[in-house]
């Protein structure tokens, strides 16, 4: 064998020992999988953005139940009657456009219904320790 | 180029990863050996090989059949890896890999004299003298090396895949095997 043969097989051997001591199957079939198989994230731009897209919706329907126009307390399935009876204590204003009223209920000794706050629906429950009147 | 080559290319080409994928396989072994032969270092090798097939697929549209898709492959391995060699010069790494350490002097401990064991030190000896000899080339001459003595390209065929003169290749060629025969002979006849 030549110099040139004895340098050429001496390389080859060399880069055999190296290429050997790595799992280069492995590392294939997992990049291949990663890339290139019909399931693969970069093969599939839907499937990469799918979590942003879940988080998308989430957040779209909280916005939506959030700033949803609050009933008015005419649609309340039962009508409340409500008597506003003047008492000693007369109408209170607590804050700017709320006020509140004492009332008594003849449709029973719960009342529900809800109440806009400015954008804010707030759901008041009377409830009429002494039943109606 | 065969036929069956020939398809999964033009499938590709219609944006078919899972043939992409076949020709991935075929080749990924050998882009890698180019990879290492010019880097030396098994880490971004791998990530250089990763690379090229990326970057091919995302090119391939542009892959007209003059040359084969293997000299294709060669040409973007070899200049990505040269690409790579020359940023790594400029980020020197703290982190010490198995690759650096192929090139240090060995452990000063009393060898196991057993005839396994001294094959082992041997093996080990030459390892390291041929990663030092390695090192003392450039990435275009280890490009040429490994594609002559590993690939077995003739000197057109890697003058066609690097884009380079045939001379080029030839003193490129000559160099590398001039060097590694210098290290190689003195330290083998130490060790004998």
């Amino acid at each position: 064998m030549n110099e040139e043969q004895e340098i050429k097989q001496l390389y080859r051997d060399h880069l055999k020992r190296e290429i050997l001591s790595q799992d280069l199957s492995r590392q294939k079939r997992h990049f291949i999988h990663a890339h290139f198989s019909e399931g693969s994230f970069s093969g599939n731009p839907f499937g990469i953005l799918a979590p942003a897209f879940a988080l998308g919706l989430l957040f779209f329907v909280f916005l939506h139940w959030q700033v949803r126009p609050a009933r008015s307390p005419g649609e309340v399935s039962v009508s409340p009657a409500v008597s506003n009876q003047a008492d000693s204590g007369g109408d209170k204003v607590l804050e700017p456009g709320t006020s509140v009223r004492r009332l008594s209920s003849q449709v029973g000794a719960t009342m529900v219904y809800q109440k806009s706050y400015g954008t804010v629906p707030v759901t008041i429950i009377w409830v009429f320790p002494g039943g109606s009147s | 180029m065969g036929p069956l080559e020939e398809e999964l290319i033009h499938r590709a080409q219609q944006g078919d990863r899972e043939a992409f994928g076949i020709l991935t396989d075929r080749y990924y072994e050998m882009v890698y050996v180019v990879a290492y032969g010019v880097l030396n270092h098994h880490e971004t090798a791998r990530d250089v090989t990763q690379e090229v097939f990326l970057t091919v697929f995302r090119e391939i549209s542009k892959f007209e059949g003059k040359s084969k898709l293997k000299t294709w492959l060669y040409r973007i391995a070899v200049n990505r890896a040269i690409d790579s060699q020359r940023r790594e010069r400029h980020n020197v790494s703290l982190d010490r890999t198995e690759d650096d350490e192929a090139g240090e002097k060995p452990s000063l401990e009393m060898p196991d004299k057993s005839p396994g064991a001294r094959e082992t030190v041997f093996q080990d000896e030459m390892r390291r003298m041929i990663q030092k000899a390695l090192k003392e080339l450039s990435p275009e001459q280890r490009a040429v090396l490994t594609l002559r003595e590993w690939e077995d390209l003739s000197y057109e065929e890697i003058g066609e895949a690097l884009n380079c003169e045939l001379g080029t290749v030839m003193s490129r060629l000559h160099y590398a095997r001039k060097k590694l025969g210098e290290i190689l002979k003195s330290k083998y006849k130490e060790i004998l």
